[in-house]
Parts: C-alpha cells; sequence; structure tokens
C-alpha cells in the first residue's frame, strides 16, 4: 500500500539535532499495523547565529553531530496511532579542547488521532489529525555547555495536520505546533526557563509505484529566550530556524516489508542554533501483529 | 463523536498556551532584616582606612526632636506613609532586606555584566572595563571597605546623635515594618545607597545614571517605609559622600592601572626564558594576551610581607615523574569523566559572563548573613574581611602564576579534553583555589558551625579545576595552601577589633 512507504518518511526528521520536536504526518497506520525504521544521520555546521547574527568560532571549528534514530509507529485503531522515537546522538568538535558529547537523548511519545476524513472522490481526500506528544530526557546527558546533545528539557507539544491526497499520488500536508518546555535545573545549581516555541511545516510529495520523494519546510519560532553569550545558560536560549529538505524513499526489489531511505536537510536561516546541512539514511521495516 | 476529541485536545492546547506564563524571579527574596543584635560597639571597629575620618565628614547634630523643622519632617513621613502605593511598598520591602545585601547583589549583577572578554586586538576602554575574577576581587573588596568604613563612622553618629526611630515621635507614622531600635540618625540605608553607588560609578563609569536611579530609589524608599526622615537620609549621603571619595583615592593609587601588560614586559621581568624548559603559551585562537600578568604589584590589603610568605614552592618539573603522575591523573579523569565530576566543573566554573569565584564566595555570605540576620555593619564587616582576603589571594596566586609560568595540562597533552573554558594564563596555583580557600577561611572564623560546610565547598571549587581539565590537582593543593594562609592572615588583623 501506497501509504505505507509514505507514512515511513517521517522518521527522517525525528530527531533533527535538539530544539525541534518530531514532526507528523497525515498518514494513519491500520490497527495492529507495526512500522519500525532506524534512521541515520550526520549534520555539521561551523556557523551558527547568535541571536540572528552569523558567528563562527575557531576554538570549536565545525561541529558534526551524529545521531541514530529508532522510530516505531503503532495502530491502536485505525483511527489513532501511538509514535515512539528515541535518537542516541554524539556531538563533537573539530577544534579546541571541548570534551565531546555521546548519550541517548529524550523519548518522545505521541499520540496521534485522525479527528476528520473526507473522501471526495474526484480531488483526492482531505483529512484533519492532530498529535499530542510528551519527551523526557533518558539520560544525564550534559545540557549546558558549547557541545552538548540537547536542554535537558521535559516536553509536551500539540499539533495540529491538515492533509489533502491527490488521486494520482500526490499529497500536500500542513501544520502548526505548540512546544511547550519545562524548565531544567542546570549544573550550575538554578532553574532555568527554557522557551517554549511554535512550529510550522509544510510538505509536498508523490509516488510512483514504489518510489517516493517529497520537500518540506519547516519553521520554528521560539517565544522570548536568550541569546548565546558569555555565562548565559544554554538552555535558556531562544531556537528559531527556517530549514527546507528533501526525502527519498524505495522498497526493496527482493526484500519483503523492507525499504529504504534518504534525505537532506539544509539551514536556510536561523537564531541561537547551528546552519547546519544534513544528510540522513535509514531502513524501514514494516509488521503486521493482527494478521 | 470526532468532535469530543477536537474539543479535548484543543482545550489541552489552551492550558499549554497558559502553562507557558510562569515566570522566574529576577532577583532573589529576601527577609526583612530585623537584626539579632544592633551591634552597639561597632563605634570602636577600626575602619580600613587609616585616615581621619571625623574631620572629613561634617554633618549637622540631629535636631531635637522638638524643633519646627524635625516636625515638619515628622509629618511629611505620616503624609507619605498613608499615601503609599502597593509599588513603593514593594520596593521598600526589597531594599530593606539588607542595605548591605542588595548592593552586594548589585556589584556582582554588574560584575557579570562587564565579565566579557574584549575581542582579540580590541583596545581597552577604562569605561567599559573586563571584570575579569582579579578586577572582580579588587571591585568587590573596594565596595566592601568602603561600606565598612562608612558603617562604623555612621554608627559613631547615630550613638553620638542617639535619635530614636521617627515612629517613636509620630504614632500616625504608618510603618510598613518593625525595625530594631537603631538609632536613625543618619540612615544607614543612605549611607550604603551612596557610598556603594559612587564606588561602583567609579568602577563602571557607564553605569553612573543607573546606579544613581537604584541609590534615589533606595534611599526614598526609607520613607515610604516610615522608618527615616529627610534629615536621616541627607547626613547619610553627607556620609557616604565622603567615605567614598577616600576610597575611591585609594583606588586610583593601588597600581592596578598598571596590571596589563600590552607589550609583554612580564616575560623580562619574571625571566621567563630562564624559569622554565617549556613556558605557559595561549592555545586559544586567535592568540590573545594573558590576562593581567602585573596584577602582583597592586597593593595587597595586608601586610605585602605576610601575603608573599604564602608564595609556593616550585611546581614539579615538566617531564619529572611527579609531574608526569599529575598529568595523566589529569587525562585520566578528562577520559573517564563522571557525570558528577562534570556537574562539579560546571557549578564552580563562574567563567565569562557570570560574577566571577569571588562573586561566588560573596552570594555564599550573604547566605550565611542572611540567616543569621546580622545588622547592617557587622554584614559590612564580614564581607570586607572576606573580600579583603580573596583579593590578596588573588595577587598571590598570579604572582605564582607568573613567576612559575606553567603551561595548562592541554598545553601538555592536547588530547586532554575540558569541561570548563581554559583560562588564558597560565596554571600554577589555581586561582579557584585561592580565592576560595581565603573565602571559606574567612567565613569559618565568622560562623564556626559552618566550618565543615564551607571546607568541603573550598576544596569541592579547587578540585572542580581538576575534574574540567584545566588544571593539575598539585595546582589545587598549593593554591588552597597559599588561600588558607591569607585567610588567616585576614582573621589575625581582625581580631583584635573585638569581632567574632
Amino acid at each position: 500500500m501506497k501509504k505505507t512507504f509514505i507514512l515511513m518518511m517521517l522518521s527522517l526528521y525525528a530527531s533533527y539535532n535538539y530544539a525541534q520536536g518530531l514532526i507528523l504526518d497525515g498518514f494513519m497506520q491500520k490497527k495492529g499495523d507495526i512500522i519500525s525504521a532506524l534512521s541515520f544521520s550526520t549534520e555539521n555546521y561551523d556557523t551558527y547565529y547568535v541571536g540572528e547574527v552569523k558567528t563562527q568560532n575557531p576554538n570549536l571549528g565545525t561541529i558534526t553531530t551524529n545521531s541514530t534514530s529508532l522510530y516505531v509507529v503503532g495502530g491502536i485503531t485505525d483511527y489513532l496511532n501511538v509514535v515512539v522515537n528515541l535518537p542516541y546522538i554524539s556531538s563533537k568538535p573539530s577544534a579546541g579542547f571541548w570534551s565531546p558529547q555521546s548519550d541517548f537523548q529524550d523519548l518522545s511519545i505521541f499520540l496521534k488521532g485522525r479527528l476528520f476524513n473526507h473522501n471526495f472522490e474526484s480531488v483526492g481526500q482531505f483529512s484533519l489529525s492532530a498529535g499530542l506528544g510528551y519527551s523526557t530526557p533518558i539520560s544525564q546527558y550534559i545540557a549546558d555547555a558549547p557541545i552538548s546533545i540537547g536542554h535537558q528539557a521535559k516536553r509536551t507539544e500539540f499539533r495540529l495536520l491538515v492533509q489533502h491526497q491527490l488521486p494520482m499520488g500526490l499529497f500536500i500536508m500542513a501544520q502548526g505546533g505548540y512546544l511547550h518546555n519545562y524548565n531544567v535545573t542546570i549544573d550550575r545549581g538554578y532553574e532555568v526557563l527554557v522557551p517554549d516555541a511554535f512550529d510550522f511545516t509544510a510538505r509536498i510529495g508523490g509516488n510512483i509505484k514504489s518510489f517516493y520523494a517529497d520537500a518540506w519546510l519547516s519553521n520554528q519560532i521560539a517565544k522570548k529566550g536568550t541569546n548565546i553569550g558569555p555565562g548565559v545558560p544554554f538552555p535558556g536560549n531562544a531556537i528559531s530556524f527556517l530549514r527546507t529538505g528533501f526525502n527519498l524513499y524505495s522498497t526493496l526489489p527482493f526484500v519483503k516489508n523492507l525499504g529504504v531511505s534518504a534525505g537532506m536537510g539544509f539551514t536556510l536561516s536561523g537564531e541561537n542554533i547551528g546552519k547546519a546541512t544534513r544528510i540522513s539514511g535509514g531502513l524501514v521495516y514494516k509488521l503486521s501483529v493482527l494478521k | 463523536m470526532k468532535n469530543i476529541y477536537l474539543y479535548i485536545i484543543s482545550g489541552i492546547f489552551i492550558l499549554l498556551m497558559l502553562a507557558c506564563k510562569e515566570d522566574l524571579p529576577e532577583m532573589e527574596k529576601l527577609p526583612i532584616l530585623n537584626p539579632v543584635s544592633t551591634d552597639a560597639e561597632a563605634v570602636n571597629w577600626q575602619t580600613v582606612l587609616d585616615l581621619d575620618y571625623h574631620n572629613l565628614i561634617s554633618i549637622d547634630p540631629a535636631a531635637e526632636a522638638n524643633t519646627p523643622a524635625y516636625q515638619n519632617e515628622l509629618s511629611e513621613l505620616v503624609t507619605i506613609t498613608n499615601a503609599r502605593t502597593a509599588e513603593q511598598a514593594r520596593k521598600a520591602e526589597y531594599w530593606s532586606a539588607g542595605a548591605v545585601l542588595r548592593w552586594n547583589e548589585i556589584a556582582q549583577e554588574l560584575v557579570s555584566k562587564y565579565n566579557v572578554a574584549p575581542r582579540v586586538g580590541q583596545a581597552t576602554d577604562p569605561q567599559k572595563p573586563f571584570a575579569h575574577p582579579p578586577f572582580a576581587a579588587r571591585a568587590y573588596a573596594l565596595l566592601s571597605v568602603a561600606q565598612q568604613d562608612a558603617l562604623i563612622n555612621t554608627w559613631i553618629y547615630k550613638y553620638e546623635f542617639n535619635r530614636q526611630a521617627p515612629a517613636s515621635y509620630a504614632q500616625d507614622i504608618d510603618l510598613l515594618f518593625e525595625i530594631s531600635d537603631l538609632p536613625s540618625y543618619p540612615s544607614e540605608h543612605a549611607v550604603v545607597a551612596k557610598v556603594s553607588q559612587e564606588v561602583l560609578s567609579y568602577l563602571f563609569p557607564l553605569e553612573k545614571e543607573y546606579l544613581e536611579e537604584l541609590a534615589e530609589e533606595h534611599i526614598e524608599s526609607r520613607k515610604w517605609a516610615g522608618v527615616n526622615t529627610q534629615s536621616d537620609n541627607l547626613a547619610g549621603i553627607k556620609v557616604g559622600e565622603v567615605i567614598a571619595g577616600q576610597v575611591i583615592n585609594y583606588a586610583k593609587s593601588d597600581r592596578m592601572s598598571e596590571a596589563n601588560d600590552p607589550e609583554d614586559r612580564h616575560l623580562i621581568y619574571f625571566d621567563i626564558a630562564n624559569q622554565i624548559s617549556v613556558p605557559w603559551k595561549c592555545i586559544e585562537t586567535p592568540l590573545r594576551k594573558p590576562m593581567v600578568p602585573f596584577y602582583s604589584i597592586v597593593k595587597t590589603w595586608h601586610d605585602s610581607t605576610e601575603v608573599y610568605n604564602t608564595t609556593p614552592p616550585p611546581p614539579p618539573a615538566i617531564g619529572s615523574n611527579e609531574f608526569n603522575e599529575d598529568i595523566k591523573f589529569v587525562r585520566n579523569i578528562c577520559d573517564n569523566r563522571t557525570r558528577e565530576q562534570w556537574r562539579i566543573a560546571d557549578f564552580w566554573a563562574d567563567g565569562g559572563g557570570t560574577s566571577t569565584p569571588p562573586g561566588h564566595w560573596n552570594r555564599i555570605a550573604k547566605g550565611l548573613i542572611s540567616n543569621e540576620s546580622l545588622s547592617e555593619v557587622r554584614a559590612a564587616r564580614i564581607f570586607s574581611v572576606m573580600n579583603r582576603a580573596m583579593m590578596d589571594a588573588g595577587i598571590l596566586s598570579w604572582w605564582s602564576k607568573y613567576k612559575y609560568y606553567l603551561p595548562r595540562p592541554s598545553q601538555i597533552d592536547e588530547k586532554i579534553t575540558i569541561a570548563t573554558g581554559i583560562p588564558n594564563f597560565p596554571s600554577y596555583v589555581s586561582g579557584h583555589s585561592t580565592f576560595s580557600a581565603s573565602a571559606g577561611t574567612v567565613l569559618s572564623h565568622f560562623f564556626p558551625g559552618e566550618r565543615e560546610n564551607l571546607k568541603q565547598m573550598y576544596e569541592e571549587a579547587g578540585i572542580s579545576r581538576v575534574y574540567g581539565g584545566i588544571h593539575y590537582n598539585f595546582d589545587n593543593l598549593a593554591g588552597r595552601e597559599a588561600g588558607i594562609e591569607i585567610g588567616e592572615i585576614a582573621i589575625k588583623e581582625a581580631l583584635p577589633n573585638n569581632l567574632n
């Protein structure tokens, strides 16, 4: 089924370094179907934004972050899916002496429900879905340092998605989300407010036979927070960005239920985040427990 | 049916939006100070600067209670307190936590703001000082010396004129909070506000207006609370101005202006070429001049011979077995750093943009002083003994750093990774250890019940630098030893002044 292939593409966005929630899509898994994906990505930047100003730091050089994510979607019913994601992330600088970091980062769990669905026959299928997610750090990774893999903030997020599938296999999706971050107690011994953020993402894509492609644009806008600066705790930074990218997916010809994916992402602009370029690839496997 | 989901989810969404309204307090909430003792005997305490302050200060005697002038002041207070706004009450309560404590917080805030290294190649701007740890140690010392000398003089006038609190002459004053029976003329709050405002304006010239506003609000707040009249405040301002002038004169001639070394004269002065086989070098990009190489020529607060007698012996020679053992120790920590070691390194880092290690110890002192509800004059005295000890500890530590010119561990073994920034000056001895041990030793004297806690704290502050990968443990141990000795020198000087 075409939808199955498409569904898996979201795994590629799942662990885009930190400061971004899990981006959902508008496709639903059927009751009892489980899809799992293992994705790998590498991203790097030598330029980052202090506030909105581009900066480089020769005492850090290029910062490279690799992640491996396990991603699982399961159909509880045809209208309610659970989505789980767990990334393992490593980050290191190419210059200077700062210690590299690596650990499991944040475990995310989403409930995604289809609220409305209508088939317009000749003009395609329209759906409205909502997602409610929670993520929590599952290791004691370092949060307040120039090289870190996350902010240690627990997060609740809510997303609304509209999607329209055209009969010939094309689809467009738009979603808006609100990400609420909880305060973090940093190693310096006090609590820091981690700014909340809005997230807007649009995607357009389609598939022919067993091949799929999409392009996306994602904009996160943080609420009031700090800028990167001397003595300023990193988790309190207001992180915003505009990113774009594409994904490709294909099933494998001889192995049943297995597919491969690849993608790239680019940072167009940002605030208090690296101007990172990302390459990713993944393996996708589908399992039906109720058949 | 599906609509129900929509309502539920929208409801949760709205709740989330509301939840993000929570905010953190900007300034620490502290209780209103009601001192356990008014410390009347402080009139006999020694001031730090050996000056004939009494001849320098000229304030009018307090007007008698029945004079029309004072009666007018009292009725002004009745009017003000009966028309007090909620905002005025809030501000008066804020300042009432302690004049010394609040101005110490303000000094820390300014140090944090100015603790930003200038860009490489940028000329130093005296209007915009770089508030690094040696600068900060001196700033805190100057501020607390000024507060102490001003308050001792204030106590002398208070007990000389013995004017009681305004409310004891006019029952109609609507007091915001209870106060002690400390005589009210001159106002100790006005004194501290003025003296602190002027000393801090000298140190941070661009903050002059901000500080002026704060001092004005602070002084006025005493009227809003109904605890000081106009003449209490004016006399306080006068005392503050005179003492600030004297302390600023001292600061102008303490040789701090010669501590920078843009031409690297220190290499000759300390004969570095003949001092060490592998001299310290900057390992940042781009290269930066080391921090205040001549801090050691700045005037010490205590007898300089005594201070310099605490100079530690030379560090182990680079390449010696002892040295190799020590660098292996650091490397091993970096290769296997535990989460707790990282936390400790970060907790005590007090790097750029913070109030520095001396600021961290001012916060510790503030907590102890506030807990015990000590009088303003005693609080100032404790800060003054501690901050002078810390500045001398800094001077000694900087002397040792440039005398021995020992490289940081990462310069010797570039695989040593760090959990905190590498300071741009030589390693031996650790400034953190020296500052912290001197402050902890002084505070242990004033708060003997906290001795064990304080020891644990200064030891942790010292080892935190080894956990961070930026110091050898012998830097830490030698710094700690010198710091303890300097703390003891400071206590010894405080002892004859009837102060325990």
